[in-house]
């Protein structure tokens, strides 16, 4: 499969239009461009209790699966008005600047490290296939790309995370506990 | 006020069919308007529709289309295609890329974000949550179809239909009524006209009445007082020459009174009439001798024939009496002289004649028109001169019967007379005699032979209530040879005929107490079929007299009257009862 734009496109219409029946297991590209585009589209159904500056900080912290893609897919986008900012960082912590965190986990810091590092931030953590799970967890369904959302962590970090995000969540931890 | 407001009607009267169009223009302008509005609103609502749905749509969608979440996508769009409203919805990703979708719409935008089309509005919402787009929605909305649209403008163009008619209708009623008002208005006047003339007449019919009764009771007693004059004379041919100059003086002045009320009676219309086809020009002719006489040297007189003149059929005396009666007025409107013209012409009145006056009736009339240069007279004098006793003049000089005497006659002969006089200039007096359809003249053979004095062998009944009359005919028969019986009603003079006496003249009043002199008549004739009757009256709306014409072969001498005009009638109906 060629690595170009123009195939990915091509893919995701046929991804979109067949409802994803012919490909029941998604490419490794595939499946990273649907995240990278995800990481940012999280971030409209979300509230965050402070305004979050200028610029809309989407950090990359640790390993970057995403690499150029996702600096394409925001291109031109931006939340409320203010651009989409990529920062890749190989270790975060409360003062980076994040507004939505993508723990990669490194040898600096782990995801659980990172994780325990952004506690009770207004940061949206997502993770993937980690022991450690942030408040977006990317987790694979029958070929699709899916997430789980962790209510209760989005909660203490006083995040609201819109219905509509939680409706498409495969499971949501609510505040009281245990998945719904 | 009223003048104001009629002045008014008259202006909308006159600009009516300005109103009327001004009216409709409005009324079309207006519907045209409210149509163009409906239509407007309908158009808006359709936009507002079509972008309320989308944003729905883009608002539901939006969590489906950002995780690529199909199955969400389809349900929701396959909701939205249950609303018949929405013709055609496509879905499109945040890179451009159909989602889900129904209908045609996408051609139709051509890179707008809105368009409006006959049938439709469509539209295209961006899928954004907090400004991030996440894909996009194009939506059609229908319009309402067509023919709903034209159905509801047809409600409305029937409801325009229907106040054009009513206010077309209304200006043509309010004409019609206009119409219906001026003919009201004409007929209303015209009745006014004809109520008018009816007062007039009735009041010289009630003056009639009164100067008719009066002159009834009056001629009795001339006919009594101017008897007896006559008798004394025939009795008394010796008797002192002083005493009968006193009494020829005494018969002069009764004959005069009784010329008066003969004229009152003319005037009452109650003169019995004799009329007769008369040659006007000839009659007038006739008189040339008195008229010149009357009018004196001061004044020249002039007459004009018309050629081919008609006759008329009237009393002839009685309209020389009317021509001498107007000759006597243009003498006095003339004290300085002047000029007197008599006109005949033959004169043939239409309708128009008959609606402008009083009771005209169409038809030919011969007409006689007596002008004066005289002193002419003021309107309000004109609108009185036929009222008896009216008059202008020093007591002894007027009567004031002139014109009624004129006036009665033609009216009574059925003809009608008209004035017109101006002060300074003069006065037209113009009788419309009605014209005779006799083809030849009667020979007139009036004068009578005097009867010798001497026994005749003839008897005759005179019947009167009145016994100054009754005594005074009796012995005016005697005196010439009748044999006389006398009864003072008509029971006492039907026992004389039961009797079985043989009466060859019966000579009776005809109003009197009890049976009138008409059914004495009748029951006589009943009893003796070779009776004469003669019938004594100065009172012509009797029984024998019908609308004061004499019926055919009816005898009737007039009171009052002397001895020798009873003894000619009798004699005269002797004659035609022999032959
Ligand atoms: N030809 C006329 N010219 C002017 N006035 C007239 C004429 N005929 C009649 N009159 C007026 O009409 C009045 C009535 O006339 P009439 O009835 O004949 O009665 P008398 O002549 O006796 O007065 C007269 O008194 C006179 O004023």
């Amino acid at each position: 499969m060629p690595k170009t734009l123009q195939n990915l496109f091509t893919a995701i219409i046929a991804l979109l239009l067949t409802g994803g029946a012919a490909a029941s297991q998604p490419t490794a590209d595939l499946e990273t461009a649907v995240k990278a585009t995800y990481l940012y589209k999280f971030a409209p159904f979300v509230t965050w209790p402070d305004p979050p500056g200028d610029n809309l900080t989407l950090c990359i912290v640790g390993a970057d699966p995403f690499g150029d893609v996702l600096d394409r897919a925001i291109a031109g986008q931006g939340y409320n008005g203010r651009p989409f900012r990529i920062l890749r960082l190989p270790v975060v912590s409360t003062d980076s600047g994040c507004a939505v965190a993508y723990l990669g986990g490194s040898g600096d810091q782990s995801v659980a490290s990172a994780l325990k590092a952004l506690k009770g931030a207004p940061v949206l953590t997502v993770s993937q296939n980690s022991q450690a799970q942030g408040m977006i967890d990317f987790v694979n369904q029958q070929g699709h790309v899916r997430f789980r959302v962790d209510l209760a962590a989005a909660s203490e970090s006083h995040l609201k995370i819109s219905s509509k995000l939680l409706a498409m969540a495969v499971s949501v931890r609510d505040v009281s506990g245990g998945p719904q | 006020m009223k003048r104001v407001s009629n002045r008014m009607m008259q202006v909308i009267d006159h600009h009516r069919t300005a109103f009327v169009g001004l009216g409709l223009t409005v009324l079309v302008l207006a519907s045209v308007a409210a149509g163009l509005y409906s239509e407007n609103l309908h158009q808006r609502q359709v936009i507002q529709a079509a972008r309320v749905q989308a944003s729905i749509v883009a608002d539901s969608l939006s969590g489906a289309l950002a995780f690529g979440d199909q199955a969400t996508v389809s349900q929701i769009t396959t909701a939205i295609r249950a609303n018949p409203e929405i013709e055609a919805l496509i879905v499109l990703d945040d890179k451009g890329i159909p989602v889900a979708h129904y209908g045609e719409t996408i051609a139709l935008l051509n890179g707008r974000n809105e368009l409006r089309t006959s049938d439709g509005f469509t539209v295209r919402v961006p899928v954004a949550e907090k400004g991030v787009v996440l894909g996009t929605v194009i939506l059609k909305q229908r319009s309402e179809p067509l023919e709903l649209r034209l159905a509801r403008y047809a409600g409305a163009a029937l409801l325009l239909v229907a106040g054009l008619s009513m206010l077309t209708i209304m200006a043509f009623d309010t004409r019609a009524l206009a119409r219906g008002n001026r003919r009201l208005r004409e007929v209303m006047e015209e009745r006014e006209r004809a109520e008018a003339a009816l007062r007039q007449s009735q009041k010289m019919e009630a003056l009639g009445r009164l100067t008719g009764g009066i002159a009834h009771d009056f001629n009795n007693m001339l006919a009594v007082i101017i008897g007896n004059l006559d008798l004394f004379i025939r009795r008394y041919p010796d008797a002192d020459p002083k005493m009968l100059r006193f009494v020829s003086g005494s018969q002069e002045a009764a004959r005069r009174a009784a010329a008066l009320t003969q004229r009152l009676l003319a005037f009452s219309r109650r003169q019995p009439l004799d009329p007769k086809a008369t040659d006007i020009g000839r009659s007038i002719a006739d008189l040339s001798d008195i008229l010149r006489r009357t009018l004196g040297d001061a004044i020249s007189i002039e007459t004009l024939r018309a050629p081919g003149l008609w006759r008329a059929n009237v009393d002839t005396s009685q309209f020389e009496t009317a021509v001498i009666n107007l000759t006597v007025n243009a003498r006095d409107a003339m004290p300085e002289g002047g000029k007197l013209l008599i006109e005949c012409a033959n004169a043939r009145l239409d309708q128009s004649h008959a609606e402008a006056g009083d009771d005209v009736t169409p038809g030919d009339y011969v007409m006689v028109s007596v002008t004066d240069t005289g002193t002419g007279m003021s309107p309000e004098i004109l609108s009185q001169v036929f009222e008896p006793f009216f008059t202008t003049k020093p007591v002894g000089l007027g009567t004031g019967l002139g014109l009624s005497q004129v006036h009665g006659f033609v009216k009574q002969s059925g003809g009608h007379v008209s004035l017109s006089s101006e002060v300074g200039r003069g006065t037209t007096v113009s009788l419309y005699l009605p014209r005779s359809l006799e083809v030849s003249d009667v020979p007139v053979a009036d004068r009578i032979v005097r009867a010798e004095h001497g026994r005749r062998d003839k008897i005759v009944l005179v019947v009167d209530d009145e016994a100054g009359v009754r005594d005074f005919v009796c012995e005016a028969l005697t005196d010439l040879g009748y044999d006389v019986l006398s009864a003072e009603n008509a029971d006492q003079a039907l026992d004389i005929f039961e009797e079985g006496t043989r009466i060859d003249i019966l000579l009776t009043d005809v109003l009197m107490p009890g049976r009138s002199g008409r059914e004495l008549a009748d029951e006589a004739l009943a009893h003796q079929k070779d009776l004469h009757v003669l019938f004594m009256t100065g009172y012509a709306q009797d029984a024998i007299v019908h609308n004061g014409k004499l019926d055919a072969g009816t005898r009737l001498v007039k009171k009052p009257f002397t001895i020798e005009q009873i003894g000619a009638e009798l004699e005269r109906l002797e004659r035609t009862g022999d032959s």
